[in-house]
Parts: C-alpha cells; structure tokens; sequence
C-alpha cells in the first residue's frame, strides 16, 4: 500500500469519525476519562511528593545543621558549650517549641522564632504583618489563621476551649515552606516562658551556618554526645549499657533496671529465640513502674546527611502511576470502545463494500477503520490530558488541602501524559483493529448487502478456554507461594488467564444455549438464536461484563471471609460501646479505675448506660475451642493446646452484677444467668459449654456484642464469681444511644485513661450494596454498547417479525432479554471465577487457630450465598428492566395514516 | 479492432452442493467492446447481479474465464483484483452509492488516491469527471446536500474517472424517478459514445433502449441478445 493510498484511507477514516460526530465523541469521551483520571491521579501523587531539597529548607530553612534538643538544662548548657567553640564567623539562632493543641483535633508548636533570621528563610516566610515584639503578640502560620478565622489586628486565644487563657494580638501570618495547613503560632520568648508544659511537650531547635563543613560538624556534635550520654543518666543506672540490649531495650527503660536485672536480660538475650521473650521478662521486671523518665536527648543533622536520607524518585514515580492507572481503566475500556467500533463497523458495511468496490484491498480498508481508532485513541487522549491537567491546575487549592503540603512547583508535567496517551492511544487502536480485521475480510457482495457473514463455530475455543483457566489457576497458586516480584507477576498472569479463558468459554456457551432454545419462546428464542448467530459480539460483550463482575464476586467473598474470621471472635461492639480500665498506670502497669475516671467519661457521654464491674482474670475456654483441642491435643490442658494458643488471645470473666446486665438491656442474660449462672456473649443463642478456671460449666451463648479483646465475653452469676480465684480489676462498661462526637471524646483521650471503644463496621448489606451499585454502574455502560451493536446487526429481523404480526414491543423486549441473558451469562462465569480467585489466594494463608467460636482456617474461605445469589439475580435483571425502559419499541409497519 | 472492454466466455456459477446446489450463472459469453453500451435485464433471481459482481472482480466465477480491459480475472491475485477495480471498473448501484462522509469530487477521487496518486493531480480529475456529468461547481458538497440523480451522476463520474474505462451499472435509477432516470441514462449513453464501456443491469424494459444491445437472462442463461437503434438519434431524442 502507498503512502498516499495509506493517506486516502486515513482521510476516510477521519472524515467518518467526524461524519459520526457522536459515537466518535462518545469513543473520545470513553477514553479521555480515564487518561484525565491517570493525569490526576499522577497530580495527586506529585502533590503529595517533596523533593528532598523541598524537605531539607522545610526542616532547617537555610541552615547546614539543624540540632533538636529537649531544651533541659543540661542539655542546653552542653550545647551552649559547644557552640560557644565554634567558628565565630558561623551564625546561629536558636529557638524553642512548646506542643499546644489550639483547639479540636488541632495541635501544633508556639515557637520563639525569630522570623527576620535568614537562617530561616524557605522554613517560615512571613506572609503578612510584621513579627511579635510584646508579650501579647502573636503572629499565626496561615494554617491556624484559617482554622481561628483571624486576620492581623485580630485578637485570639492560643487554646480557645480555656476562656481564662491569655489573649493575643495577631500582628502577622506566616507560611511554613512545605506544609500548607501547618498550626503554629510565634510569640516573644517572654511569653512562651509563660506557658507551662512537660518537658516532653518541650523542644530546642538550633540552626547553624557553618562556614566549614557541615557534615563533620554535625557527626562531630552527635558523637561528642551520644559518648556522654551516660554521664547524663539518673543516678543508680547501670552504666555503661551493655550492646547486645542497645536493639532489644530502650534507653528511658534501661535506666529503670538495676545490676540483677540487666544481668539477667543479658542472659536471656544471649540465649533468646525471639526478641518477644526480652521484652516479655521486661515487662514483667517494670510492672509497677508507672512512668518512664525523660532523658536528654539531643539529635544533630546536616544539610547534606538530610538530602541523603530524603531519597530521589519523586520524579519517576508520577510517570509510572500514570501509565499505570490509564492502563488499568484503559483495558476495561478497550472492551467497550471495542464494542463501539464494532457497532460502527456493522452499521456502515455497505460503505466498506462500497470502498472495496473502488478498488480498496483488505490493508486500505483496515487501514481506514483502524485510523479512526487511532484518531479516536489520539484525541481522546489529548483531552483526557487537558481535562486532566484542568483539574488538577483549577483543583489545586482542594488538592493542597487534601495533602496537606504547601504546593509550589508545578503538577502537571507533559512526562505525566505520555505513558496515558499511549495507552490511550494502544487501547482505542485495539479497540478498532479486531473490528476492522474482521470488516476487511468480508467479501466486497457481502458487505454491500449490509450484512455480516455468520461465523464458523471455532472448535479450539473450549479446550483452549479451560487451559487457560487452569493455567492461570495453577499460575496463582504457584505465584502466591513465591514470595517474590516473579512471583507477584505470576500470579497477575494468573489472574489475567483465568479471565480469558472464562472470556472464551463465553461463546461455546452462548451456541449452547442456542442451541436449546427450540421449545422456549418466540422472543426468547430469538434472542438465543441472534446471540449464538453473532456469537463474536455476544462473547465480547459477556466477556466485557464478566470482567468487571469478577471484582464484586470477589470482593463479596473476601468480605465474607472476613467476616466470618472476625465472628468466630465473637460479634464487634459498635462505636456507641465504650470500656473503661482506668488511669494510665506506665508502660507495663495495670490500670487502675478511679471514681474520678469514671466521672469524666460519664460527664462527657451523660447520656450513656454505664456499670462499673469486676473482671476475674482466670482462664475461659470456650466450647469451639474445647471441642477442636479435644481432637487435635486431647491429653493437654485448653491453655496448651496448640490451636488455642495460636489465636493468641487470652480471655477473662466478668461478674455480671445488675448494673452490668441492665446496660446490655437483654432480658436473655438474666434468664441465662438464674438457668446456668454463665451466659457467654457470642454469636448465637445456644446452649454451650465453657471451661472457667478448669472447670467445665454449662452455659447459654447469646448473639450480643462485645468490644474485642477487653469485654470479657464469659459473664458469671454471683455464685459462680465467689468460686474464682484470680486476680481482679475493676472495669467500668459505656453504652451510648449515639457514637460519640469527636468533641466528646477528645478529653478523654488527652486524658490518662486506658480504655476502648467499640469500632462501627460496614454492614454486610451496605458491602452487597456498593458491589452492586458499582457494578450496576459500570455493566449498564457495556450493555448500552451492546444494545447498540445489536440494534444495528438485528434490527432487521425484528422489523420482520413485526411485519409478520409481532406486537411493536417486541424490540423492546428483545432487547431487554439480549441484555439479561448476556449479563446472566457472564454473572454465570463471573461469580465461580471470583470465588476461586479468592480460595487460590486463600490457600496460601498456613494459620489455623480454635477462636471461641469456631475453628479459623486461613485456606478457607466463606462463600456469601446471599450475596453472589443476588449478585447473579439483581444484575441480569436490573439489566433487563433499564434496557426495558430505554429501548423504543419498534415503528408501527405499515404507518398509521394520518387523521 | 480494439481490445474488448469486457469479455466473458462460459461463464458459470454455483452456490451450495448436492440437493442445495444452485446454479446462478450457467455457460454465459458476453463482450463488451470500448463506446458500447449492454444492458443485462431478467426476472429477480436470474442472475444479473451474479453476472455484473463477476465482471467488476467482486466475486470468482465456478467456470469460465472473464477478461477485463486485456487482464484475465482468474490468474490475478487479490491486490491485483483491487488494483483492477481501482483502475478500470467502476461501478454504480442503486442506492449506498456515495460515503456519506467524504465530499463530491472526494468521492470521486477516492479511487484514484487508493492508488496512489498525488491529491492535487486526483483533484484535477475528479473535477473533470464532475464536470462531464454536469456538476461543475458542487466538488465540495457532501452527499447529503444533493438530490438523488445528483448522487448517482456523481458516482457515474467516480465509475468512469482517469483510467476507468468500463462502468458497471446495477439498476442505477431503480430509486429515482422517471426524468432523473432518462437523465442519468442519458449520461451513460454520452460516456459511452465518448469510448467507455457499460453494463447495464435493468429490469425496466424502458430503459434498456438505451443500450446499444439487450441481454436477456433467465434462469442464469443468457436466454437472448437483441441489437438496439444507432445511438446518435437516441442522444438526441432519448428512446
């Protein structure tokens, strides 16, 4: 083929694209989303991205060395020391952070920076208004002025929730150099002398210009301290700390042992098998200890280390996502614009013949299609990139706030928009060229009557279908088990297989189906008949519909997998459940519940149904777990047996007093506690066995929630609870009617309490739901694509059928059928591909443990019956009712006369 | 004498096999020499369209050999075919005669630019081949601006532009009416005397005495083949 007969067919191709302004536009559009969602995605990313010279003048501004410090006395006096020692040519400014929360969720430092140093210029610019000089001035990062609403002249309190908290007048709003929404305030040295905070809330920042090296000052100032540290600790420390405990204990720990007990963890640290038993004897060694001192601590950096540690690859990171983002959506698309061309392909048949009767041979005439893949890929990319690029250029204040950095620079580069115009431009040219292979080699009679030639049943196609399924499922199971990058690819083969074969036995399945349809319906049969005749176009569109139902199929069965997982521990507490221990008692201690810590959660949740209960710290094993321990270890203790020790949960008892059984507000517990004197808090109501303190009590299980891990879910009568003699600690039990606000629950959490709240989880019917709102969405588009192509290669026939007396509607209801027996179709192949997908990912998990209420097995998976029926019913027929509803019947033949 | 524009010599072709066989074409001989004009007529179903396809190399021929413009069709490869259709035949129908997307003088070229050559020299003749059938001025009009025998002169014009020297016509008025009709025949008829050859496939006895001969087919056969008046008078005063 010439070049100009090349150029003959392009100029077809274009002229026709443009001649069908609509389908072109919708092809265009078809692409151009995803590649605008690629460009954005890559937006967000970069957004989200700091160069390392951006995080450097962020951390030290202009400095070469950044030293932190925890501002105590003798930390400062080393480093006033030192730095008195340096180059006199060498500047420094040195300011000190207190952390203040300034109101909701929003915490930050007041610093006595002074902001005209040049040493901190990049770090903090003052953006408005001149810097603090009295004691009542204040000058707010932009971030903290939007949160206040102030302006300079504005008068603000640094804690608006303390009404008696000094008032100060902003004079000026500084910007922070890589973070956009940063709260911190500045004010005079003076008054941040006023504010009085731990130690640990207490920082000093020292930055430096060296005038020599900046590395070797830095290395040499953390060596100098790091060898002093010791000279530092409190007095009694065992000193100096020996190595092999440098990885295994921390330093505010190791200063609370004495000589015995570091002896001690140096032997077991010798010996050890895991560092877990370390720190198990630790704990046990520091259980009284209530809180941890705060040594001095002194940390010193270079400009250069810093740049070192930032790291690179910000730039290509972009470009990657971007391709690969466009790749994933584009694929999907393929099939769709697929299904478009082919339905202009079939519409405008009697043109292809039409060239082919000038002379066109098979190359000008997929030359001419293909281009208007090409064109549609070409544009569609170009405005995907300018839309994308719109967005994230007009979005950039909301992009800004959603990462939460300070964007400078820009966020859209044209490298972002190559790998999506490619793969813009790939997928809407192979989109075209299955299409236009198959025009091309019709013959030039047949295309000019309008009509594509039935296809040969292709005999391959099953046994090549059912390999591929199995290859690709063995490829999985054998990816997943390697744990590498070349297995991670196997297994995304694997997958990719298992979709394409379960594709290609899509049309085998549709001439059977065909096949069948002799006894069934003239509409129906008709549907199955046209299906199995084009059955190139109705695998295509099944095929399209079978890939994005696998993800529903999937995630249905991942959902309930997890869900039966976590229910063998019980039902969860909702958010509204909260669980009180007590006052924060050190890293190792217990808590320990006081009136007053009572007082607070009641004083900020007075609405909530409360009782403080006793919880008897002895062993509880449940009947799930007795019965699998009996088979798996029957000559062990509960406690020994491997499977319950592997779940790696110890539960306790709680009294059941009165109080505690009204707050859960279920008649059933009395009833359960004056039949048995135990009642379990599990998932169904039963009569079960549980072994408390080794011994075995009958008791009744009710489906009540509790919150995991800290409720005990075993609760004993009076009777029951004088007979145990373990360890016990007052607990106190919340049950809102409502969550709790966040304004609610922040003084507790300031507070220092120790305590849990139930966790609200997504109902099992909003999961279904958002499967099926999802694919209903996307499934409504392939089958509209579809119907199109249909109503192109069928239309004749209905219009024969209703010559022959067939009501008008019935192209309507053909339509409607054709597009519930495809979806059917590949709902049929979707769901089990989707299951099995899950069980292949699932037979790698080696873990089985007996939790209280059932045996958790990580190669097994649950199957949502529900779920996937409703997946295979909702869809088709949802399919079928919009199709119904959009399809027009067909003209009245002959047509009505007027008047 | 000169070479024959179209020359088929027994002729014959059969769909299906056994009891499913069919016979379309059955031993047909037909020539067609530069500046004549033959119409094909006969009953649906006797085989013109057959005969018209074999002859624009649109289909093969079970037996038989055609020969088009010197070139035999059966020893030529599928390219070869296509370069064949691109320089000598041209072809009009009924109806789907013009792309809806391409311009006047764009449809007439098209087959002149799939060949190869230069747009502008394309151009100069399609504009010529426009001219010829009296629509000068209306190049750059899309199909959809134009009356039906304005499409079907344009698509005269592409079956005869450049090199194309013998137009195959299959029922080229059945969609137009009686004086668009005599006046799109009345064009073949002047092309013709200018040195082209046509084929006519007609079932309008009417319009067959346009032809310089009439070949009756039935049943696949050539049933007949009868000689027209000389064809200045029908110029002149139509038939």
């Amino acid at each position: 083929m010439t070049a100009t007969g090349r150029r003959a067919a392009l100029r077809v191709a274009w002229r026709t694209s443009r001649h069908n302004l609509k389908r072109t536009l919708f092809v265009i559009m078809l692409i151009a989303v995803p590649v605008a969602v690629a460009v954005v995605a890559a937006g967000f990313f970069r957004a989200g991205q700091t160069t390392p010279e951006e995080s450097v003048v962020g951390f030290m501004g202009a400095a070469d060395v950044a030293v932190q410090s925890d501002g105590l006395p003798v930390t400062t006096a080393w480093l006033d020391a030192r730095l008195a020692g340096l180059d006199p040519d060498a500047e420094t400014t040195t300011f000190r952070s207190v952390n203040l929360s300034f109101g909701t969720g929003v915490a930050g430092p007041v610093m006595d920076l002074d902001l005209r140093s040049p040493l901190v210029e990049g770090m903090w610019n003052l953006i408005d208004g001149a810097v603090p000089k009295s004691i009542d001035e204040v000058v707010l990062s932009d971030g903290l002025a939007r949160f206040y609403g102030a302006e300079v002249g504005d008068s603000v309190h640094l804690d608006p929730r303390d009404p008696t908290a000094k008032a100060y007048r902003v004079v000026g709003v500084a910007a922070h150099g890589l973070y956009w929404n940063y709260p911190a305030a500045f004010i005079t040295s003076h008054s941040l002398s006023e504010i009085d905070v731990p130690v640990g809330e207490r920082q000093v920042f020292t930055l430096i210009a060296a005038s020599g090296d900046g590395v070797g000052l830095a290395a040499s100032l953390q060596e100098a301290w790091d060898q002093g540290r010791f000279e530092r600790w409190p007095t009694g420390a065992v000193v100096p700390k020996p190595e092999i405990l440098n990885e295994l204990v921390g330093d505010d720990y190791y200063v609370l042992l004495d000589a015995d007990q570091v002896e001690e963890l140096v032997g077991l640290a010798q010996i050890r098998t895991t560092p877990d038993e370390v720190w198990l004897r630790l704990s046990e060694m520091l259980a009284d200890v209530e809180s941890v001192p705060t040594l001095p601590w002194l940390a010193a950096e270079s400009r250069s280390a810093y740049l070192f540690t930032s790291g690179g690859g910000a730039l290509e990171t972009p470009f990657a996502l971007a391709t690969l983002v466009s790749a994933v959506l584009l694929a999907e698309v393929a099939f769709i614009a697929g299904a478009s061309f082919a339905a202009g392909v079939r519409r405008r048949l009697r043109e292809i013949g039409l060239i082919g009767c000038n002379g066109a041979t098979e190359s000008h005439i997929r030359w001419s299609l293909v281009g208007e893949g090409l064109a549609a890929g070409l544009i569609g990319g170009l405005v995907g990139v300018g839309l994308g690029a719109i967005l994230v250029v007009a979005g950039r204040p909301i992009i800004q706030q959603f990462v939460g950095l300070r964007i400078t620079g820009v966020l859209f580069t044209p490298a972002d928009a190559v790998g999506p115009m490619v793969m813009a431009v790939l997928a809407a040219a192979v989109a075209a060229w299955l299409p236009a292979r198959t025009a091309a080699r019709v013959q030039i009679t047949t295309a000019l009557q309008g009509r594509m030639p039935a296809s040969a049943p292709r005999r391959w196609t099953v046994p090549v279908g059912l390999g591929m399924a199995g290859l690709g499922t063995l490829l999985l199971l054998v990816g997943l088990a390697t744990e590498s990058t070349l297995g991670a690819s196997a297994a995304a083969l694997g997958v990719v297989l298992m979709i394409g074969g379960a594709a290609l036995l899509a049309g085998p399945l549709i001439a059977l189906t065909g096949a069948l349809a002799n006894r069934s319906p003239s509409t129906l049969r008709l549907v199955l008949r046209d299906s199995s005749r084009h059955r190139t176009r109705a695998a295509a569109a099944v095929a399209a519909t079978l890939v994005i139902m696998v993800l529903p199929a999937a995630g249905l069965t991942a959902d309930a997998t997890s869900r039966a997982r976590t229910e063998s521990r019980g039902l969860r507490a909702p958010s509204t459940h909260l669980i009180l221990l007590g006052s924060h008692a050190g890293p190792f201690g217990q808590a320990q519940l006081q009136d007053e810590d009572v007082a607070l959660v009641r004083r900020q949740l007075p609405d909530a149904a409360y009782a403080r209960f006793n919880q008897i710290d002895v062993p509880a094993f449940f009947e799930a777990q007795l019965d699998a321990c009996q088979v798996e270890a029957p000559d062990v203790d509960p406690g020994e047996c491997p499977l319950v020790a592997e779940g790696g949960a110890s539960y306790t008892v709680a009294h059941a007093n009165p109080d505690l059984v009204a707050v859960f507000d279920d008649g059933r517990i009395d009833q359960g506690l004056d039949q048995y004197g135990v009642v379990v808090l599990g998932v169904d109501d039963r009569p079960t066995e549980v072994m408390i303190d080794g011994i075995v009590h009958d008791a009744r299980e009710l489906p009540i929630p509790a919150i995991e891990y800290f409720m005990p879910r075993v609760l004993v009568n009076d009777d029951i609870a004088a007979t145990l003699s373990g360890p016990v600690q007052q607990r106190a039990l919340f049950v809102a009617p409502e969550p709790p606000t966040t304004e609610q629950m922040q003084p507790l959490w300031y507070g220092n309490l120790d305590m849990s709240t139930g966790w609200e989880d997504t109902s099992e019917a909003a999961a279904l739901a958002m499967a099926l709102g999802g694919t209903l969405l996307v499934v409504l588009i392939v089958v509209a694509l579809v119907t199109a192509l249909s109503a192109a290669e069928s239309g004749h026939d209905i219009q024969a059928m209703v010559a022959v007396g067939a009501p008008n509607s019935i192209r309507r209801r053909f339509f409607a059928l054709q597009a519930g027996y495809h979806t059917l179709i590949a709902a049929v192949l979707a769901i089990p591909l989707g299951v099995l997908m899950m069980k292949a990912l699932a037979s790698t998990e080696v873990y089985r443990y007996a939790a209280p209420f059932g045996v958790v097995d990580g190669t097994q998976i649950a199957i949502p019956w529900l779920g996937l029926g409703l997946l295979l019913a909702i869809v088709p027929l949802t399919m079928m009712v919009l199709t119904a509803v959009a399809v027009r019947s067909a003209p009245m033949t002959p047509p009505q006369r007027a008047g | 004498m000169s070479e024959p524009a179209l020359e088929m010599r027994q002729v014959g072709k059969t769909h299906g096999q056994g009891a499913q066989r069919v016979d379309a074409l059955v031993a047909v001989d037909l020539t067609v020499a530069p500046g004549e004009l033959v119409a094909v007529t006969g009953r649906s179903g006797s085989g013109k369209t057959t005969l018209l396809n074999m002859a624009g190399a649109l289909d093969e021929p079970t037996t038989g050999t055609i020969t088009v413009d010197g070139q035999r069709l059966g020893e030529m490869s599928r390219s070869e075919l296509a370069r064949l259709r691109r320089l000598s035949v041209g072809y009009v129908f009924q109806q789907f005669n013009l792309l809806p997307a391409l311009t006047a003088v764009e449809n007439v070229t098209l087959p002149l630019e799939l060949d190869g050559m230069d747009l502008t020299e394309a151009r100069r003749l399609g504009e010529v081949a426009l001219a010829e059938v009296g629509l000068e001025g209306m190049a750059d009009r899309f199909p959809d601006q134009m009356s039906g025998g304005e499409q079907q002169r344009v698509a005269i014009a592409r079956g005869l532009v450049g090199p194309r020297m013998l137009l195959l016509a299959d029922e080229p008025t059945g969609a137009l009416d009686e004086a668009t009709s005599d006046n799109i025949l009345r064009i073949i008829r002047q092309r013709c005397d200018a040195g082209a050859a046509a084929l006519l496939v007609t079932h309008e006895p009417a319009y067959a005495a346009w032809a310089d001969r009439v070949v009756r087919l039935r049943d696949g056969r050539v049933e007949s083949i009868s000689e027209r008046a000389p064809v200045e008078s029908l110029v002149e005063t139509g038939p």
